[in-house]
């Protein structure tokens, strides 16, 4: 993992420490993904919502052995998400507008290169923006990423790469 | 999906490159040392975060909440939110699986007292089926005494055919209150007792110690013993018809009484008959004794041989019939079955104590071991055939989500 976390395996199950700290330190970039991939408000937050709390209800089934807990986390968070959009697929109902984060004393370029990077996110293929997101928002080392995932390491950063580079491409037109 | 998108050989050297510079820039590592094309990471990587939506705190507050005090289960109101919905259909899925389990366990207490009822009228049973074997035989006599009477001890072999022969002509008459001290009685009876376990031979020996001192004879005995340890005894005894009641009573103080009965029958008039046939038949001798002696010609003398033969066996047999049915109300004949009581552990076998209930609780635990070894026997493979097949469609689960990015 990329991100600084030294989180320590839960000794007992009634033991919320280690959960609260996960929590508290991963709360905003699972919000984040899942609403970057969702692309809903709403829907984004009972979507994080129900990903802590599944997380939390299984949080005695942590191995620290086969990972950190925040790979772990967003591995629960990334299955309710796409659960989520399966939902919808089903029931043909339309992914909602998101609207813009608009970060206060952005100056002139930095809202346009943000505008761009939207705009190439949304021309990205689906399971390259999903790819983007996740390595973006839960910063995990690509042997995490991997896990999540469900496939080799080399295969995960190969296909990063490519999505890197297709973003920048998008990116560059829409700029 | 993923796996089965084209991944060549792994990335390149300067994929590598790139993506130790894109961890940096995550990690908001200066990227000075980087090469000039990777230098857009950090900005490309503050874009796409700053994109996302911030938290809002009002979600935030009510999550803290919810973490604080450890995702307190509520039932989700109509019209709420899709993941409210599955997380209250999930906890009601739970409450399913609760009932289920209430339901099994409520089963497995119902299977374990079925066993136990089994397993405690058992040796009541056994002893009843012993007595049975016992008794069947006496009671089958006394039942043939009044109707056909059949052979007793030896000597009267060749007296039954013609005894069944005379039988329908003797029915039992019912008891008359003016018979007095004359009428002639046959007595039987049928005990079946529980002994304490491991005391079925002791109390079988017991059993026929006490006959021997009431002057009675035992006329069969056995000890069997089956194939779980359990022993149980049937013996076959014949007393006074006078220490009958005395016999009974020095027998139920061996061991627990499971059940007792005794059965009389009036043999008054079949023994009165079989008396006047023999009188008639020695009569008869006594006549032709005589015109034996009066004979003259060879031929008479013959005739009368012949004819003295016939009523000298007829006399043997009807000796042999009297004989046995006074034997019969001389005698008592007793059934005696002894099973082993799994519950008791004293001498008297009736009470119930801390053995008793220590006795009742290795049977519970034994039935209950038996019944989960049983379903472990389904419920193993079952469980490992689930696992294989959840292990195995972990794929196709990923797959089917993944499939929702395919839009």
């Amino acid at each position: 993992m990329i991100k600084a976390m030294a989180l320590p395996a839960p000794e007992r199950e009634a033991d919320q420490g280690w959960f609260e700290e996960l929590y508290r330190s991963s709360r905003a970039d699972v919000h984040a993904y899942v609403a970057s991939l969702l692309r809903d408000r709403t829907a984004a937050e009972d979507v994080t919502a129900l990903a802590f709390e599944r997380a939390y209800r299984r949080r005695a089934l942590f191995n620290p052995a086969r990972g950190s807990g925040r790979a772990w986390l967003f591995t629960i968070a990334r299955n309710a998400a796409l659960d989520e959009l399966r939902r919808r697929r089903r029931t043909a109902s339309l992914i909602g507008d998101l609207p813009a984060a608009e970060p206060s004393g952005e100056d002139e370029e930095g809202r346009v290169r943000r505008e761009a990077v939207r705009v190439g996110l949304e021309r990205l293929d689906p399971r390259q923006r999903e790819l983007i997101l996740l390595k973006f928002h839960a910063q995990l080392s690509n042997a995490e990423l991997a896990k999540v995932l469900g496939c080799s390491v080399s295969n995960a950063g190969t296909r990063l790469c490519r999505a890197l580079d297709r973003l920048r491409e998008v990116c560059d037109v829409a700029a | 999906m993923w796996q089965h998108e084209p991944s060549s050989a792994g990335p390149s050297q300067e994929q590598s490159r790139e993506l130790e510079a894109l961890d940096r820039a995550l990690t908001g590592m200066p990227a000075a040392e980087e090469v000039a094309e990777h230098r857009d990471l950090a900005g490309l990587v503050l874009a796409v975060r700053d994109d996302a939506p911030p938290l809002r705190a009002a979600f935030t507050d009510e999550l803290d909440a919810r973490v604080a005090a450890g995702f307190p289960r509520r039932p989700a109101p109509i019209g709420a939110p899709a993941g409210q919905r599955r997380a209250a259909r999930r906890i009601d899925s739970r409450h399913w699986l609760a009932g289920l389990g209430g339901a099994a366990s409520l089963a497995l207490v119902v299977a374990v007292v079925v066993v136990v009822a089994g397993r405690t009228g058992g040796p009541a049973n056994q002893a009843h089926g012993v007595l049975g074997r016992a008794v069947l035989p006496a009671s089958g006599t006394a039942s043939s005494a009044a109707t056909a009477p059949a052979p007793r001890s030896g000597g009267a072999g060749a007296a039954g055919p013609a005894l069944q022969n005379v039988a329908p002509a003797l029915p039992a008459p019912p008891p008359s209150a003016g018979a007095g001290a004359a009428r002639a009685v046959q007595r039987d009876a049928s005990l079946a007792l529980l002994a304490p376990r491991g005391q079925v031979q002791q109390v079988a020996d017991r059993a026929i110690a006490a006959t021997d001192r009431l002057g009675g004879i035992v006329e069969s005995s056995s000890v069997s013993v089956d194939d779980r340890g359990g022993s149980q005894a049937s013996l076959e005894l014949r007393v006074p018809a006078a220490v009958l009641d005395r016999t009974l009573a020095a027998l139920s103080a061996l061991a627990h009484v499971s059940s007792r009965s005794e059965d009389t029958q009036d043999i008054t008039d079949a023994t009165g008959a079989a008396r006047e046939r023999l009188a008639e038949s020695r009569a008869e001798r006594d006549a032709l004794l005589r015109q034996l002696a009066r004979a003259s010609g060879p031929n008479q003398v013959a005739s009368i041989h012949a004819r003295l033969g016939l009523v000298v066996g007829r006399i043997g047999q009807d000796q042999a019939q009297l004989q046995t049915l006074l034997e019969r109300g001389a005698f008592a004949q007793v059934g005696l079955g002894v099973a082993e009581d799994g519950q008791a552990t004293g001498n008297s076998g009736s009470g119930w104590g801390p053995g008793s209930a220590l006795a009742d609780a290795l049977i519970v635990l034994e039935a209950v071991f038996s019944v989960l070894v049983v379903a472990l026997a389904g419920l193993v493979p079952a469980a490992v055939l689930g696992g294989l097949a959840w292990w195995g469609a972990r794929p196709l689960r990923r797959r089917r989500r993944e499939a929702a990015l395919s839009s």
